[in-house]
């Protein structure tokens, strides 16, 4: 979309800071997710620590951008597209803080199974780590661009996450009933798969409202379209 | 809306002199509606206001092409009385402009030109108009002093008062609250709620903010054309046309 700037360079500068901050947070929480693999790949419990610490930052950075939008929507009483976008930013801002939280309890799972001798090879989990970090990565793309096809193709890749969450499942469920022991790390395993789930109905609720954004239409309860 | 509207333009263009103000409006006005008219400096709204109860007319070498009917009627047939336009059609202006009357001359001042003399029909009318006007209260015990002795925001609400007194169907204000405080403001903007009730209401104002509150429509006007006319919300959430967008996000000029 062409972007024709503000008359006043300051508002102009405080939305940029904005949208320069979520674009930090988001980078921030894919990493998240990166060393979350990387943790229960290599057993490495310390980076799973790190994943927990590091997750004050993130909590800072929601802090500090819904203080931000709240000053715009106090002092600029903004219209239109950028209502749309203030309104917009405070949302994915509240999205990314709980994609946070949830690497932040994937990585305590990690260290709990890190204990135990490994019940399976991991393949789905990665994979499914993999397409939500990259969901989280075009949303926001596609929020900085205003591009309503990769929002799209987000809100579509959301149903492959869920297919793997219940895949994983079903498996776990026949470790569990040929062998009561391998329980306690089968249990956990589905907590992990079941945060990576929510983490790309996450993405998926970012772009939900990056169409909402270019469109001004909601469609945070319809189907995507195919 | 084409039924029901009050006040309908078609193909309205307006000169002044060999200077065109306005290109080609074509709008319908909604009874019991307030409609908002925004748009930068010189771009034909508050020509467009004027144009509506022919005080256009009082400006030598203006000249208006097309129709603007009301309830039907072309206001600028041959024969029509432009103060019977006015009568029908009231305008409060930008700043309050009391006569240097009582509150209580103020207001019967039209109405005695125009109907009766009778103390007590003037009594009730002055009653009825200040109470319409939200004033009735502040002013009921000074009725007899000078109008010039109330604040500026009394003053704009005397005025929309003397406007009501002349038992309109319209009233058109044009920026009728930049001159007061926010108080006044606020009070002249709940006014406008509840005449609406009643009356049609068309204003045109700067403080974006204010069209937002209080208009159900709102129409963008730009260099003489009327770029966008919608929904007051649709307008400030999500406009149809990008200039509109630009202009009420202050991405203009």
């Amino acid at each position: 979309m062409e972007e024709k700037r503000h008359t006043s360079i300051q508002y102009e500068k405080e939305l940029q800071k904005v949208k320069d901050s979520l674009i930090y947070m988001a980078a921030l929480v894919e990493q998240a997710i990166a060393k979350d693999v990387e943790a229960l790949l290599r057993k490495d419990s310390l980076l799973a620590e790190k994943v927990m610490e590091e997750d004050d930052q993130i909590d800072a950075l929601d802090v500090e951008i819904e203080e931000k939008c709240i000053r715009l929507l106090a002092l600029r009483q903004p219209a239109a597209r950028d209502l749309r976008f203030i309104t917009t930013a405070i949302k994915i801002n509240g999205h990314l803080e709980r994609i946070g939280d949830m690497a932040s309890n994937i990585a305590e799972k990690i260290i709990i199974l890190n204990e135990e001798p490994q019940l399976k090879p991991y393949i789905d989990m990665p994979r499914m780590a993999e397409i939500a970090r990259s969901m989280i990565r075009e949303s926001i793309d596609s929020f900085v661009r205003e591009d309503i096809v990769l929002a799209n193709k987000v809100r579509k890749d959301d149903e492959i996450i869920d297919n793997l969450n219940e895949q994983i499942f079903r498996e776990l469920l026949t470790y569990m009933m040929e062998d009561p022991r391998s329980i306690h790390r089968a249990m956990i395993i589905t907590q992990i798969s079941k945060n990576l789930e929510r983490i790309s109905d996450h993405a998926k609720g970012i772009a939900d409202m990056v169409v909402y954004m270019v469109t001004g239409e909601s469609v945070r309860h319809e189907e995507p379209a195919d | 809306m084409a039924d029901a509207s009050i006040i309908t333009l078609r193909n309205v263009n307006f000169y002044y002199g060999r200077v065109k103000a306005l290109t080609d409006i074509n709008m319908e006005f909604a009874p019991n509606s307030v409609t908002a008219l925004i748009g930068p400096s010189g771009c034909g709204k508050s020509t467009l206001l004027r144009l509506l109860n022919r005080m256009n007319d009082l400006i030598d070498g203006t000249r208006v092409e097309g129709e603007i009917l009301f309830e039907g009627n072309n206001i600028y047939s041959a024969g029509v009385d432009p103060v019977e336009i006015r009568k029908k059609i009231g305008m409060v202006f930008q700043k309050p402009n009391p006569f240097p009357k009582t509150i209580y001359n103020n207001i019967t001042y039209g109405p005695k030109l125009m109907w009766s003399n009778n103390k007590s029909d003037l009594d009730d009318l002055v009653e009825q108009s200040l109470k319409q006007a939200v004033l009735w209260d502040e002013v009921k015990d000074i009725l007899h002093k000078s109008a010039m002795t109330l604040s500026g925001g009394q003053q704009q609400r005397l005025c929309i008062a003397r406007a009501l007194a002349m038992k309109p169907d319209v009233l058109l204000m044009d920026e009728p609250t930049s001159a007061l405080d926010p108080i006044s403001t606020a009070k002249i903007e709940e006014l406008i709620e509840e005449l609406k009730i009643n009356y049609t209401i068309i204003i045109v104002t700067h403080n974006m903010q204010q069209a937002a509150r209080i208009s159900d429509e709102t129409a963008f006007f730009y260099l003489g054309r009327l770029i966008e006319y919608n929904k007051t919300e649709k307008i400030f959430t999500k406009p149809d046309v990008a200039q509109t967008e630009d202009y009420i996000t202050g991405r203009f000029g």
